[in-house]
């Protein structure tokens, strides 16, 4: 039987690691894949993710549960994200630096599709989507991610970052620029992704 | 009337949003409508690529368990701690430290900055004019001041000018001739006439110089 997430947060708060650690479970994909993309460094990624987790260990005392769970740790984590941009903006020169299809091996990254055609079909997909989010700022990036990925509206991300709604408008707006740039390419039939523009 | 161009950035700020439904003056224009479909698509294609990524499922076990024993670590450390910067790194952290000053509060400080300045030079320039107006007081005092005078001694150097001889072998002769025949000359004119005395005075002085004293 598993417990819902109110009691997880009580006993966390006590504190009670391995509470938090069940927490942790529900939701450290989804901020594993954020810092992922956000990073694209798989090492950077786990780096980043994990620090995420224990300051939200550190600050699980403060969460008075007037939000979700999982707004309040996206909150700490672009919070991470931003404050590690600032720190060491040396280690973030790479992110500058053009991806290759090599980045989905180097990820040990499993795309999830059937078939091995699909397969390849998305490998250059997924490499020519990071390629065009890679000529992207890291503030533009997670702006796109937090749009996209996330699902938040712009007014949620400019709160969230400390920018207006134009400047939110205009980074997905660039976003969208660079990959219909970068995914001048024809999927198979088969695929549900037309990426070609202005082909249906 | 309708302009493509115009449309686009709201194309793509309805593609980027949760709009399905066009405008209708966009929805009659068959380049717009392509135009936003391709946006789309791009967009759902980056969503796709995006959600298709993730680590194979071997990862997620190793990776929660660093997370675990982290946790543990930072409980039996009281609590997880940022790691301690060095002197250097928090000098650098304090010189590259950033605020946020909202625009008109940063420009009501230059401004001010900018009229204190202003008034300090000012306040200082009418202080430096105020001394300079002040008439300076004139005290008369008879001071003594050595003169130094300049004593002229005249001298009269006589010299004696000996003027070379223009014919040097003459000279060198007469010179040679003079020698031979001048003391006989001498000679002859200064004994001539010359008569010896009979007799001599001599005076004896006795003593020495010791005696007289």
């Amino acid at each position: 039987m598993t417990e819902n997430e109110a009691q997880l947060i009580k006993r966390a708060q006590t504190p009670d690691a391995e509470a938090f650690c069940q927490l942790a479970g529900r939701y450290e994909r989804r901020i594993y894949s954020l810092a992922l993309h956000y990073c694209h460094d798989p090492q950077d990624a786990e780096d980043l993710s994990q620090e995420v987790w224990l300051k939200a260990y550190q600050a699980i005392g403060t969460f008075r549960q007037e939000s979700g769970f999982y707004t309040w740790i996206r909150r700490i984590t672009i919070n991470c994200f931003l404050n590690r941009q600032r720190s060491s903006f040396f280690r973030w020169r790479k992110l500058a630096e053009p991806l290759t299809g090599d980045y989905v091996d180097s990820a040990k990254l499993t795309l999830q599709v059937p078939s091995v055609e699909a397969s390849l079909n998305n490998r250059i997909l997924f490499a020519k989507v990071m390629r065009a989010l890679a000529q992207l700022t890291p503030r533009q990036r997670l702006i796109f991610l937090l749009k996209h990925h996330e699902g938040m509206t712009y007014e949620e991300i400019a709160a969230t970052l400390g920018c207006s709604t134009g400047t939110a408008k205009k980074a997905v707006a660039r976003a969208l620029t660079k990959l219909r740039e970068e995914l001048n390419v024809e999927l198979p039939p088969g695929e549900c992704v037309p990426c070609a523009a202005g082909e249906f | 009337m309708h302009n493509c161009k115009a449309t686009k950035t709201i194309l793509i700020e309805l593609a980027a949003g949760d709009a399905n439904q066009l405008p209708g003056e966009i929805e009659n224009c068959a380049g717009c409508r392509e135009e936003f479909a391709s946006l789309r698509n791009a967009l759902r294609a980056a969503d796709t690529a995006i959600d298709l990524a993730q680590p194979a499922e071997a990862f997620w076990p190793g990776y929660h368990e660093r997370l675990r024993q982290r946790l543990q670590n930072s409980q039996t450390t009281g609590g997880w701690l940022p790691p301690r910067i060095s002197m250097l790194r928090w000098f650098r952290k304090v010189l590259t430290t950033s605020i946020r000053v909202p625009v008109p509060a940063a420009l009501a400080f230059v401004v001010l900055l900018v009229f204190s300045i202003f008034f300090a030079m000012q306040t200082r320039r009418a202080s430096g004019a105020g001394s300079i107006l002040t008439p300076p007081s004139i005290v008369t005092k008879t001071v003594e001041v050595p003169v130094v005078r300049d004593r002229v001694v005249t001298r009269v150097v006589y010299r004696i000018i000996q003027r070379p001889s223009r014919d040097v072998s003459a000279d060198l002769a007469g010179a040679r001739d003079f020698r031979q025949t001048e003391p006989a000359a001498v000679t002859a004119q200064g004994l001539e006439g010359f008569k010896p005395a009979n007799e001599a005075k001599v005076t004896i002085i006795n003593g020495s110089y010791h005696d007289d004293k």
